[in-house]
């Protein structure tokens, strides 16, 4: 009540003092600046952020058998594009990338060890960029539209944990989780090549991995699943 | 690598998916061809077209030449539409297919259609207001209803083509009933199923049409209750995808069967097009319903909903500079209501026109029911037009659209948001008060300011919502550049630095039926 009863006193003082109110008001002179402004989603400049997760797929060597289903990526990003021409845009991007290798534990398993824990994963984070063309597809107004897009990827791995899990042999016991931070024997830098389509506001991607991803191993035995597919979902209008 | 393959190929096979598309294919001549007006159109479009001395053999009216027809479609996956004014067909095909029929000799051009429209009504859950007698009876006398039908002005002998997205129960209403009796739904199509039966679907176009012409419990929903329809479904769905093929075609449709006004409510906006497009040209759309004012016909479009959003401003074809775009104002302010798009048009022209309200009563499905948007501002104006006609027969369509923006209730006054106003069946009828306005305010001009100050006996403009102040400053070519509305609580309403007024720039100003401009 008491605050209804400032306001009601501010609302009289502010009509009665102050004059008039102002029900609608435009400055078209500005408005028409801003028509012909370069920056829109169908224009010369554009950034737009978006969210993405994606699912890892593709064959392991037997020595790091990786599952499927515990393997994944999840990120968020700023993405900047560049307009060339009305279907031909290229553009860079930024993210923050949360990739994670779920490692099967089998007799094959060779992961520094051969121990078989209950759990273990390689868990990156990583500092994502990609540069790309983009393809329109069909005419649209300064709307995303449908597109195609190619491009090549960098990524700066600036966490790198080998996570275990395991129980220590003891019977009901409370299993024990041990995080092996920035470890030596993963690479600092991941690099290869990705694709996407976009619908617009929901895209599909695909990344490729070029690099290894484990220092100092033989041919073959550091092979871990190098393809990403998954979706994203642009934040813009 | 496997995966890496079959990754390539999904994106391919997508790809490929989403690059048929659909294209308007443009013939270049109409080459041996033939056409006679007296079969292909109705009687009633030779009287209309006779009365504004338009020719009946006009080229645009003439077939599309049968053999361009058969060879694009060979070459192409199928064929959705045509359109005679424009001379062209609509098919969609693959790039290939498309590259292939542009290299045909008779092939003028290509356009890729995409037929993303919205229809302008605009979602809001609520009950049926309170204040349902209230609203019936402003959005008649908003636009001074009672004066039209005092007159006997209620449409008679107007035909009117609604083109909406269904008419659900149009045929058993009780609010359409009296057009059932009498006989005065003409014709009917629908281009999505291209069959005659628009009963059903979106009931846009049910709400649409009782603003236009419904009467519940004995009051008018709208003006021209006697007019004639034509009724076109031309969406498929009621937000936001529309077919342009269909609306083309339906224009046509409402030409040949001798329509006099056409009601649309919708709009193309940021799906397709950029603000800057929004120039009266450039929208095939926009082109149609001109093309629909040089046949003779008053096109009433709504503005759009998106005043309260970024795009802002009007969707195609309000954009077009032969007909009425009707923007949206609240029937309890009496003036804009936020969704309401804004004009001008990015060649700098007046957009909207006039304004209808943009909550009205409408008919449902099953009952009435309140709706928001401009969707329903235009058919109340469309049923106004239809009046006007009927009292003023020897007008031509642009005279008579000329005349509907004298007759708003703001008119010389303009602005983006509110065009002249609401029209005023007064106008018409020759019944609103002729003597000269009594001065209401005063300019008083200080070093460096001009201030627009009320007269002493303006005692009412303390109370609330009342009387508002409607400036303008604008260009001596009549482009605004920049316009309010104030509620006064003091005689002082505004100050306006001079500097604005620099170059001849004009600062005018309405209150309460009272205009006056200011110049330095």
């Amino acid at each position: 009540m008491k605050k209804v009863i400032i306001f009601a006193i501010l609302s009289f003082i502010f009509t009665t003092g102050f004059g008039q109110r102002y029900l609608l008001y435009d400055n078209v002179e500005n408005e028409w600046a801003k028509r012909n402004t370069n920056y829109g989603p169908n224009k010369k400049h554009y950034f737009y952020p978006y969210l993405k997760a994606g699912q890892t797929i593709g064959a392991s060597a037997d020595s790091l058998p990786a599952k499927y289903w515990g393997s994944g990526s999840f990120g968020i990003g700023i993405r900047y594009k560049n307009k060339l021409t009305s279907w031909w845009s290229h553009g860079l991007d930024l993210s923050y990338n949360y990739q994670t290798y779920s490692i099967a534990q089998n007799n094959e398993k060779m992961l520094i060890d051969n121990i078989q824990y209950e759990k273990e994963k390689l868990n990156l984070h990583q500092i994502f960029g990609n540069y790309y063309w983009r393809f329109r597809m069909g005419r649209a107004g300064n709307y995303l539209g449908k597109f195609f897009d190619v491009g090549g990827y960098g990524a700066w791995n600036i966490g790198k944990n080998h996570v275990i899990k395991a129980d220590e042999g003891i019977v009901n016991a409370k299993k024990q989780k041990t995080k092996f931070k920035n470890v030596d024997y993963l690479e600092d830098i991941e690099y290869g090549i990705i694709a996407r389509i976009g619908f617009p506001r929901v895209a599909f991607y695909g990344q490729y991995r070029l690099s290894t991803l484990l220092k100092d191993m033989p041919d073959n035995s550091d092979k871990l699943p190098n393809i990403v597919v998954g979706i994203e979902l642009s934040l813009n209008r | 690598m496997k995966y890496l393959i079959l990754f390539a190929l999904f994106l391919s096979f997508a790809l490929a998916q989403a690059q048929k598309g659909e294209y308007w294919v443009f013939f270049k001549d109409k080459k041996d061809v033939e056409f006679d007006p007296y079969t292909y159109f109705d009687s009633k479009a030779i009287e209309r077209k006779l009365k504004a001395n338009i020719s009946l053999n006009h080229i645009t009216d003439y077939p599309i030449n049968e053999n361009y027809k058969t060879a694009v479609l060979d070459l192409s996956e199928s064929t959705t539409g045509e359109t005679r004014w424009f001379n062209a067909i609509a098919v969609w095909a693959y790039p290939n297919q498309i590259e292939a029929i542009s290299k045909l000799p008779f092939v003028k051009s290509t356009e890729l259609i995409r037929s993303e429209s919205h229809l302008a009504e605009k979602k809001i859950n609520m009950k049926l207001s309170n204040d349902y007698k209230f609203m019936l009876k402003k959005q008649i006398e908003g636009m001074q209803g009672s004066k039209f039908k005092n007159a006997g002005f209620t449409g008679k002998g107007i035909r009117i083509a609604v083109f909406d997205g269904g008419f659900p129960k149009v045929d058993k209403h009780p609010a359409f009933e009296h057009l059932r009796e009498n006989n005065r739904i003409i014709d009917t199509w629908d281009f999505v199923k291209e069959k005659p039966f628009v009963y059903d679907y979106s009931s846009h176009g049910t709400a649409t049409l009782s603003c236009i012409a419904g009467i519940t419990k004995g009051k008018q929903m709208g003006l021209a209750n006697d007019a004639e329809f034509l009724l076109a479904r031309t969406e498929k769905n009621t937000e936001p995808f529309s077919e342009e093929v269909n609306w083309m075609q339906a224009m046509e449709w409402a030409d040949k069967k001798g329509a006099d006004i056409i009601s649309s409510s919708l709009g193309y906006t940021h799906h397709r097009y950029f603000i800057n497009d929004m120039d009266g040209k450039t929208s095939l759309v926009t082109r149609a319903a001109n093309m629909a004012a040089a046949k003779g016909m008053i096109v009433v479009n709504s503005m759009g909903n998106e005043g309260d959003i970024e795009w802002k401003y009007m969707g195609a074809p309000a954009d077009a500079d032969s007909i009425l775009s009707i923007g949206g104002i609240d029937p309890f302010t009496d003036y804009h209501i936020n969704f309401s798009s804004y004009g001008p048009t990015a060649d700098k022209r007046l957009k909207p026109n006039v304004v209808g309200y943009g909550h009205a009563i409408t008919a449902s499905k099953t009952n009435i029911t309140d709706s928001y948007g401009t969707s329903f501002s235009a058919p109340l104006i469309a049923g106004f037009v239809a009046c006007a006609w009927q009292a003023n027969p020897d007008k031509t369509n642009m005279q008579l659209m000329r005349e509907i923006e004298k007759s708003g209730h703001l008119y010389p006054y303009y602005d983006y948001a509110h065009g002249y106003g609401m029209p005023q069946a007064g106008y018409f009828t020759k019944t609103n008060k002729k003597e000269t306005p009594e001065t209401l305010f005063n300019f008083e001009e200080k070093e460096n300011v001009v201030s627009i100050v009320l007269n002493d006996n303006q005692q009412s403009y303390f109370s609330i919502g009342a009387n508002k102040v409607y400036y303008h400053i604008r260009q001596s070519d009549g482009f605004i550049l920049e316009y309010a509305l104030v509620e006064p609580y003091q005689k002082e309403v505004v100050s306006i630095s001079k500097d604005k007024l620099q170059g001849g720039n004009i600062l005018a100003v309405f209150f309460n039926g009272y205009y006056a401009e200011f110049t330095r």
